[in-house]
């Protein structure tokens, strides 16, 4: 993540000095609950489950860029799915909902005001992430306990919810 | 009409002899789509829908497709078909029934892959068990290890899951879930074969402490007065405040430096670990900062960074000395070769040896007519007014300065012994000027000059001499040793003067100049006696 941080910022800050800046692609990240659900697209919605191996194949890595404009301290996450050409987004509702938007998270990087509704910031506790969403502090990235359910926002992590997860760099 | 939908999670794996049930999961929109739907399952090809009896192996419950329990004849296509009045969908799945692999209590390409990290406390779950969970079914789920019972006090069975406490590398390997299933009156084993991956990175034991990560005890180059700059990183576990300073015997750099070495204000970035970094500014390196132990604290861990002049490049100081002396060198040459006359006759200002005279002038008594002009205007008029007026020399020029009545052979004798040099002034024999027709004299003075006193000869030619066979042999020596200076000069004003390169060359053999010598013309006679010769 740290990585992440400095080949988009610090690169994005140096800009001036590299008048080519190199193409970038988002950092691709396997997310599992603490029940080792994994995520996958079941038609047009992104659910957690357990995946047999011979089914591996379906899980959704997500996709990572920074969000620039936002305190670095709190890791800002833009994040998608999709190599990257579907956001994931809390929406603009007043009470916001976790759907797929079809953007991409580079584009994202540099249209300030956009991203904020795809970026979650990454906490972290030694073992598990969490992902609260930007644009509703509070409001956290969640699984169902149950196999097959779209995953979600809560406001109220650790009950119900599965709101921790490992994410691990693929 | 129908909707054939593809799904990607159509896969479904079951060991043999073990119930399976299928969710045909529907997408909220399908759903709605099919408001007060009909939900049917088919066997591939089949026209007749799967039976909703109980009883029956292969049924459906609700939404669901049941197996109680598969057999490996069930492995095949299946679809659930949902629909309406006016249109339906249809979703495919594809099962599969296998058998455990030889030997083993499970199938190798059956599992569910779950990763944990190494840490104190981590969970694995027994999945996929939600449908066989009713008020028969609440016995507790026994797991296996490399198929055997796991036993052990770290591992402790909560619901589906399995909880590891001290979760290390060696906890990685196939785990078996099991437990049983109560339906119609009989018992069927559900098992899950679960592949767990410890990863590598021992975060729980790297979590434990803090770590410095620049500086490590290194010393790094900073030249006189400029600014340095070093960041003192620290990884470290979140929420562990540990507070990172930067000091110098044991004091922070902010209150001994009068503001010129600063700490700056921490930044700290979370990740896997905590990041934090300190800056040390060191605003104009000061000689008294090499050497010195710029330390970094974080907690109780502390590293230091020191400073050191930067080395000076040896290579490029050795071309340097090199090419600078060898220019040296070429300059010193090349004024010695330009400049050599000009410098001895400077140098010698400072010597003193008692002598008299500075050089002896013998030259040929000329009896023919038309040489005599040559000669005497050189010896008499040219010599003393270059080499005595213009330069200082006192010389001594028989016929000028010896006393009248005076024995030759002594006053010759005397003479060359107050004498430095021997100056000996030659005319061609072509010119038909008979060579020092006074031969004793001659003799004896160049005798005295080699052999007695070691008198160093300067051979003037008054004109290009081509033959010295008529010379005597002492001539022919000194020729052939020293060589000769030839006056290509006439009289006129410039052949006067002692910076023409004739003179300067004489001067070069003339002995040094003394600064006394102003008081050797005081002795008896020879100026006076000059002029009135002249006259």
């Amino acid at each position: 993540m740290v990585q992440l941080f400095k080949e988009f910022l610090d690169e994005f800050l140096e800009g001036s000095n590299r008048p080519v800046p190199r193409q970038k692609t988002p950092y691709h990240y396997q997310i599992r609950d603490t029940s080792h659900k994994a995520f996958y697209l079941r038609d047009t919605s992104l659910v957690a489950a357990n995946l047999q191996v011979d089914n591996a194949i379906q899980e959704e890595k997500v996709s990572v860029v920074p969000n620039r404009m936002l305190e670095r301290k709190k890791c800002p996450l833009i994040l998608g799915i999709k190599g990257g050409t579907q956001g994931l987004s809390c929406g603009t509702a007043e009470q916001p909902r976790l759907q797929l938007e079809d953007v991409h998270l580079l584009n994202l990087f540099h249209t300030d005001k956009e991203a904020k509704r795809f970026t979650f910031f990454k906490t972290y506790d030694g073992s598990t992430h969490r992902f609260e969403a930007a644009a509703y502090p509070g409001w956290f990235l969640c699984t169902s306990p149950q196999d097959n359910e779209p995953i979600s926002l809560t406001a109220q992590p650790g009950q119900a919810t599965i709101t921790d997860f490992y994410f691990q760099r693929k | 009409m129908v909707h054939d939908v593809l799904r990607n999670q159509s896969l479904v794996s079951v060991l043999v002899g073990e119930p399976l049930a299928i969710e045909c999961f529907l997408d909220k929109t399908l759903a709605l789509q099919h408001m007060n739907y009909n939900l049917n399952w088919y066997k591939n090809g089949r026209k007749m829908s799967v039976t909703q009896v109980k009883h029956s192996r292969i049924h459906q419950h609700e939404n669901m497709l049941w197996f109680i329990p598969a057999t490996l004849e069930d492995s095949g296509s299946y679809a659930c078909v949902v629909g309406n009045l006016t249109s339906c969908s249809k979703i495919h799945f594809s099962v599969l029934v296998f058998k455990n692999t030889a030997g083993l209590c499970f199938n190798v390409e059956f599992f569910y892959a779950q990763e944990i990290p190494a840490s104190s406390n981590e969970k694995i779950v027994c999945p996929h068990l939600e449908s066989f969970r009713d008020e028969k079914n609440t016995l507790p789920i026994h797991w296996y290890k490399e198929c055997n019972l796991i036993e052990n006090e770290r591992f402790l069975t909560r619901n589906d899951d399995l909880i590891i406490t001290g979760v290390n590398v060696n906890d990685s390997g196939h785990y078996l879930c099991k437990r049983t299933y109560r339906h119609m009156g009989k018992e069927y084993n559900i098992s899950r074969n679960i592949y767990v991956t410890v990863l590598g990175k021992s975060w729980f034991y790297s979590l434990k402490k803090t770590e410095i990560l620049y500086p490590r005890n290194n010393t790094i180059e900073a030249k006189l007065g400029s600014n340095v700059i070093v960041d003192c990183n620290v990884s470290s576990v979140k929420d562990n405040s540990i507070g990172i300073s930067w000091r110098v015997n044991n004091t922070l750099v902010n209150f001994l430096f009068m503001g010129r070495v600063q700490e700056g204000i921490e930044d700290s970035f979370l990740d896997e670990y905590l990041f934090s970094t300190v800056r040390l500014n060191i605003t104009e390196v000061k000689h008294e900062d090499y050497g010195r132990q710029f330390v970094c604290l974080a907690g109780e861990v502390a590293a230091y960074i020191a400073l050191r002049q930067p080395v000076r490049n040896f290579q490029g100081y050795l071309i340097g000395g090199l090419l600078a002396s060898v220019s040296v060198i070429a300059v010193v040459l090349l004024i010695y070769k330009f400049f050599k006359i000009d410098v001895v006759l400077w140098y010698r200002k400072f010597f003193s040896d008692g002598k008299i005279y500075d050089a002896y002038v013998l030259y040929p008594k000329i009896s023919k007519i038309d040489c005599i002009y040559t000669l005497d205007c050189f010896v008499l008029q040219v010599l003393p007014e270059v080499l005595e007026r213009q330069c200082g020399y006192n010389l001594f020029i028989r016929g000028r300065d010896d006393l009248p009545g005076k024995a030759v052979v002594s006053v010759v004798d005397e003479a060359i012994k107050q004498s430095r040099r021997l100056i000996i002034v030659l005319v061609p024999e072509s010119s038909s000027c008979s060579l020092l027709e006074d031969i004793s004299t001659q003799q004896l003075a160049v005798y005295n000059a080699l052999i007695r006193d070691g008198i160093k000869v300067i051979l003037i030619e008054l004109d290009k001499i081509k033959d010295y066979t008529n010379m005597t042999e002492s001539i022919r020596y000194i020729k052939q040793k020293h060589g000769a200076l030839r006056w290509k000069g006439d009289f006129t004003r410039k052949s006067y003067s002692a910076n023409t390169r004739f003179w300067k060359n004489v001067r070069y053999q003339m002995p040094p100049r003394h600064p006394t010598s102003s008081e050797l013309h005081l002795l008896p006679t020879t100026l006076n006696t000059v002029q009135t010769t002249e006259t």
